[in-house]
């Protein structure tokens, strides 16, 4: 089944690209096209890897905007690592693999670093000289990325579950935090404390925020009492409005909520008219952010979707977009403009899966999870890389052969495949027929 | 989804494959599965494998069934299924891609590392289980680490995370190979020690035994030194002489009588029977004085080389009359050598050295053989060891089959003749109980004392005459139990004898007939007193005072009518009744594992075989029911013979004491070490089968879990840590601690309360 609709994913992009050639079609088309073909096709890289900082669970990780290309990872027990996503080391002849180079890193053990754990890590949106981080420690930590040394500390009364800073924000520099409590406070780093705070939320702890990618002061928060609110930060007065399903009538008092469970993962749509919330009742939904209505769309269930925030990424670039939800371990990914009742699963974690964001650059997601271990996913896990390898190898024993035949006429032509490919051929043995 | 869901894949495979093939490897598969056993069966597996091969997809299908089988609550399951996941991993590339991307939950099914899922129980095959998965794990990694990325995240998983050692696995499997190593060698050492020991031991003894069998030997040889050869060589000379003897006389008879022989000196060889018989009749009576003269060895009077004309003179001076005479020699099957003061130190030596033989050297060069067949000795010594023991055997039985007869009795005779005095038991005046062979001698004739003999008297003579004409265990055993004086017997041996004493032989001659048993006698009583005329009986009455005072007494006081119930307690009389004393006549009989048969005498049941019943000589139930019996006793010792069939049933399957399963288990349990309970579970199955309860064992090869949970522990603290016994236990002891503290401190304010 697979193996048949990747083939007519291939049919349909051969077609764009003749149609382009033609000048039947937009090359910005075409580039969407390629960047959703990268996408469905995600496997577990054979030859890619990050180099080992972590010693925890892996909380947060997140690429820079600016350059698209170190990846801050906060862990578990504090650590902060930077990985540059453009420097790699050569093959390793002995793993096969390349590694990308780690920048610099904060070790628990330092007196900047978190003494807990990190929830969240994000960078500054405009520079990479700055990044904040946020954790069960109750801080909220802003840094100096040169001399990897905190710049400025916010003491909040709960744990701090997430954070975001406005990414297009031209005139305010304001950070969202939901915490413990249930009021949303918002921190002006140029003041030096909060200076917001939105009430809205019931009770309970507020477990996600998201600012929007098309309105600087639209902020959406996802809480524990089953809502998540739209906020406009200029009015005090209350938020926007609640994201409710009116159409859904429930007896008794039960109000409608966004979800029948806790909202713990808020991203809006590339596009920033939709946002999308998933709920601790293991759904997914897409909310129309000017009507607050939801889309009437039916997404697969989700599992093992957990208390706390969940780092879901949707994609950007492609024609198609992309939903990557950790769910256990295993990211669950299906197409959010044309929702099949499945998700794929990609398997790759061991232990549950914490968070992934994907590179759009790079075509690359990339994932972190309780295994300690930062994975990259690429298209059909660089198999084609692998197969270049082996032509390679194939025609330096060809070379070689042609020389020694020069040399000595006499000689077998040696073909040997490379070890990753030869542990990959079936090796039933003879008796067994 | 995060887990795979095991059915609905299942049910997706099947749907697009073969269902032929799937019904074949699943059924293949169950087998395999449900072995029990800690290796997989090979042709099994190579079938498996074979059905597998048909395509990629069987082998997704074979993996979706291992890995349904392993979340079966039953390490063993699990370990088979394993097993044969390890040999698909090793074949297939689409199993191991599955295997693979699935392994968390592998990992997680088969070595327990999720904290909230152990291991099912038998724990043996769950630590099994445990340690082969990771050592899988890390050849799978060392193998196909570079094709398979997530595995290489898995191995690293397993190190960091789980903080795996597996280097120390790998070093801890060394270990144990040296250990094992160790161990080994220390055996062989033990071994070769004990070998040069015994080889030590031989050569110290051997001469000595060799020497005792020389002894033996000679010994025989001069009690019987007509071997086949000497008289193979006498024969053939007087074969030579008695040629025309043998012409001659072809149809003589005459019948040699052994008493007509020597006096005392017979001996009948059987291992020269066929010689003998073979040898015409000149010959055979040739052969007869040879016999003596051989046998007698100072008699020199009867010489071998009688000529031939002096035959018939030679035959009458023998007391042969006729020369027309038929030679009958009767040969017993068995050679019997009588003692005589001739050859009583040879007969001393021998019996001496054949039970030397017999008792201490045969058991030494049996455990000698033993030994150096079990750890290994050269095979010369085993060799040597074997041709001593044949030699010492060959020995033993020509001894068995030389009866001695022993002179004892007469020599005892003779001693006693020798003796100036006789010591005679005292006698005074009356004898009441004279023995029978004495009775000659009393001027008693038999027809007399068997008329006039009591019955009691005629009980013992009969017994004597019994012992006297042959030996019997129960007469014995019975006059063992009369000599000890703590039994029954012996008191009614004595009290007999008494009564005996006491009458007079006149008396008793008379009242003998009258009376056949004893007279029952009683104590003299009021009911006796007034015998004749019953309604006499007084009560003797008491005087009940109603003043108690010391002084002061009523006059008059009122003598009370004797009651009804007194009366009646003074007319009658209570006899206990003991029942007649039988004495056991039989044995247990029940097969020991020792080879004899029990030889305890109990009434009904013997305490370590049960009930007693019939058996034969060899302590097999005889299955024969007496015709006598009512078929209702006969359910009953179908039941009988039924139980002890079991136990002896057991005894052979018996296990010993410490294969006991449920104890091995327990320990196991604690332990974790396999000490294969299971498989003496199955041996304890596999001997009880017979009563029908092996259904069970017959489906599945598999340990019995519940068997496992269900220990003494368990059963025990079900019942002490009830809830309701405890409140009970509980109530108690605080009634007991209000109690004490009551009668301690009742009368303070402060628990008076309470």
């Amino acid at each position: 089944m697979s193996s048949v609709s990747q083939r007519a994913n291939h049919h349909a992009l051969l077609h764009r690209l003749t149609n382009q050639s033609n000048g039947l079609l937009k090359p910005l088309k075409l580039q969407r096209s390629v960047v959703s073909y990268f996408m469905q096709h995600l496997e577990l890289s054979r030859n890619k890897d990050f180099k080992t900082v972590h010693s925890s669970a892996i909380n947060d990780v997140n690429i820079d905007l600016t350059e698209n290309r170190y990846l801050l990872s906060g862990g578990a027990d504090g650590t902060i690592a930077i990985h540059d996503l453009e420097n790699l080391t050569d093959i390793d002849e002995i793993n096969h693999s390349r590694t990308y180079k780690l920048v610099c890193s904060v070790s628990p053990g330092n007196r900047n670093a978190h003494k807990r754990s990190i929830e969240t890590v994000q960078w500054y949106p405009l520079d990479t000289g700055i990044f904040t981080s946020s954790g069960t420690d109750r801080l909220l930590k802003i840094w100096d990325t040169n001399t990897l040394k905190t710049a400025e500390e916010y003491n909040f009364s709960g744990v701090v579950h997430c954070h975001q800073m406005s990414s297009i924000a031209t005139k305010h520099n304001l950070i969202a935090i939901g915490t413990d409590s249930s009021i949303v406070k918002l921190v002006d780093p140029r003041a030096g404390s909060a200076t917001h705070s939105l009430r809205g939320h019931k009770d309970g702890g507020v477990r996600a925020v998201s600012w929007s990618n098309k309105d600087e002061f639209l902020l959406a928060t996802g809480g524990v009492d089953n809502f998540a609110i739209l906020w406009d930060v200029r009015t005090a007065k209350g938020c926007l409005m609640k994201l409710q399903d009116k159409k859904k009538k429930k007896s008794g008092f039960t109000p409608d909520t966004t979800h029948d469970g806790s909202v713990n993962g808020l991203h809006f749509t590339a596009d920033g008219l939709h946002l999308a919330t998933v709920g601790t009742d293991q759904k997914f939904f897409l909310w129309n952010v000017y009507t607050g209505k939801k889309l009437p769309m039916n997404f697969p269930a989700l599992s093992h979707i957990k208390r706390r925030c969940i780092k879901f990424y949707l994609t950007k670039g492609g024609s198609d977009n992309h939903a990557f939800i950790p769910t256990g371990s295993s990211i669950s990914t299906f197409s959010l403009s044309l929702p099949s009742s499945k998700s794929k699963h990609l398997y790759g974690h061991y232990n549950s899966v914490n968070c992934c964001t994907y590179q759009e650059q790079g075509n690359q997601l990339i994932s972190g999870g309780n295994d300690q271990k930062i994975l990259a996913w690429t298209h059909k896990g660089d198999q084609d890389f692998e197969e270049y390898l082996c032509d390679r190898q194939v025609e330096k024993m060809e070379t070689k052969v042609k020389r020694n035949l020069e040399e000595v006429l006499e000689l077998p032509p040696i073909q040997t495949i490379p070890e990753a490919i030869a542990q990959t051929l079936d090796t039933w043995s003879d008796d067994e027929i | 989804m995060d887990k795979l869901n095991i059915e609905e894949e299942l049910k997706k495979s099947v749907s697009t494959l073969n269902p032929d093939i799937t019904k074949q490897m699943k059924k293949c598969f169950h087998e395999l599965t449900n072995t029990g056993n800690p290796s997989l069966p090979e042709a099994e597996t190579k079938k498996f494998k074979r059905l597998c091969r048909e395509s990629d997809d069987y082998v997704r299908y074979a993996f979706y069934l291992i890995m349904k089988q392993l979340t079966k609550n039953h390490s063993e399951i699990r370990l088979s299924a394993f097993q044969l996941a390890d040999e698909l991993f090793n074949r297939s590339h689409a199993f191991r891609e599955i295997l693979v991307l699935h392994l968390q939950q592998f990992l997680a099914l088969t070595t327990a590392l999720e904290v909230n899922k152990p291991l099912p129980p038998p724990s043996a095959a769950a630590n099994k289980l445990k340690s082969e998965t990771l050592l899988a794990i890390q050849r799978w990694y060392e193998k196909y680490g570079k094709g398979y990325r997530k595995l290489v995240h898995g191995y690293d998983y397993l190190k960091n995370c789980k903080f795996v050692d597996f280097t120390n696995l790998q070093a801890q499997n060394q270990a144990e190979r040296l250990r094992l190593e160790k161990e080994e060698k220390q055996k062989q050492k033990a071994m070769a020690d004990k070998v040069t020991k015994i080889l030590k031991e031989i050569s110290e003894t051997q001469q000595e035994i060799v020497n005792c069998a020389t002894e033996t030997e000679n010994c025989l040889k001069l009690l019987l030194p007509t071997t086949s050869e000497e008289t193979l060589m006498d024969f053939s000379s007087h074969e030579a002489n008695n040629a025309s003897l043998d012409s001659r006389e072809p149809s003589q008879s005459c019948s040699v009588s052994n008493q007509s022989h020597n006096k005392s000196h017979c001996s009948n060889l059987d291992r020269d029977k066929s010689k003998c018989l073979s040898a015409k009749v000149g010959q055979s009576s040739l052969s007869g004085k040879l016999l003596n003269n051989v046998e007698s060895m100072d008699d020199t009077s009867l010489s071998s080389d009688n000529d031939c004309e002096d035959e018939e003179s030679d035959l009458v001076a023998h007391g042969f009359n006729s020369t027309k005479f038929t030679l009958s020699i009767e040969v017993p099957d068995k050679v019997s050598v009588q003692e005589t003061t001739d050859n009583t130190d040879i007969m001393q030596s021998l019996k001496d050295s054949s039970k030397l033989i017999d008792n201490t050297y045969l058991p030494k060069v049996i455990r000698w053989l033993e030994i150096l067949s079990k750890n290994g000795g050269k095979e010369n010594d085993i060799k040597s060891a074997i041709d001593l023991k044949i030699h010492l055997e060959t020995i033993k039985s020509k001894c068995v089959d030389l009866k001695l007869v022993s002179m004892e009795t007469n020599k005892t005779k003779l001693d006693d003749s020798d003796d100036d005095f006789e010591e005679v038991p005292e006698k005074e005046g009356f004898e009441p109980h004279i023995p029978p062979h004495l009775r000659a001698e009393y001027g008693l004739t038999d027809n007399v004392t068997t008329q006039a003999k009591p019955q009691l008297v005629t009980v013992s003579s009969e017994s004597s005459s019994k012992t006297s004409t042959g030996w019997n265990l129960k007469e014995r055993l019975t006059s063992q139990v009369a000599a000890d004086p703590t039994t029954m017997a012996n008191a009614l041996a004595k009290v007999e004898s008494q009564s005996l004493m006491s009458t007079s032989p006149k008396m008793f001659r008379q009242n003998s007939q009258e009376t056949a048993s004893n007279i029952p006698f009683v104590e003299f009583g009021a009911d006796l007193a007034c015998w004749e005329n019953p309604d006499q009986i007084e009560v003797p009455s008491v005087i009940k005072y109603d003043s108690l005072h010391r002084f002061w007494t009523p006059k008059e006081t009122e003598t009370e009518k004797p009651s009804q119930h007194e009366l009646s307690a003074l007319k009658n009389r209570v006899f206990s009744f003991p029942g007649k004393f039988e004495p056991v006549k039989w044995k247990c009989r029940a097969p020991m594992p020792n080879g004899k048969v029990c030889e305890r005498m109990d009434r009904i049941k013997c305490p370590f075989h049960g009930t007693i019943i019939a058996r034969d000589e060899t302590g097999k139930p005889s299955n024969v029911t007496d015709s006598s019996e009512a078929h209702q006793k006969e359910v009953t010792t179908l039941v009988e013979q039924e139980e002890p069939s079991t136990s002896c049933c057991n005894e052979s399957h018996e296990l010993p004491p410490w294969q006991d399963p449920e104890l091995q288990r327990e320990i196991e349990h604690a332990t974790g070490h396999d000490l294969g309970s299971a498989r003496s579970q199955k041996l304890l199955d596999k001997a009880t089968k017979g009563k029908g309860k092996g259904k069970k064992s017959k489906k599945s090869n598999l340990t019995n879990i519940k068997a496992i949970q269900n220990t003494t522990h368990k059963r025990l603290s079900t019942k002490v840590f009830n809830k309701r016994s405890l409140k009970k236990v509980c109530a108690t002891l605080d009634n007991c601690d209000y109690k004490r503290i009551r009668d301690k401190f009742g009368n303070q304010f402060h628990y008076s309360l309470k």
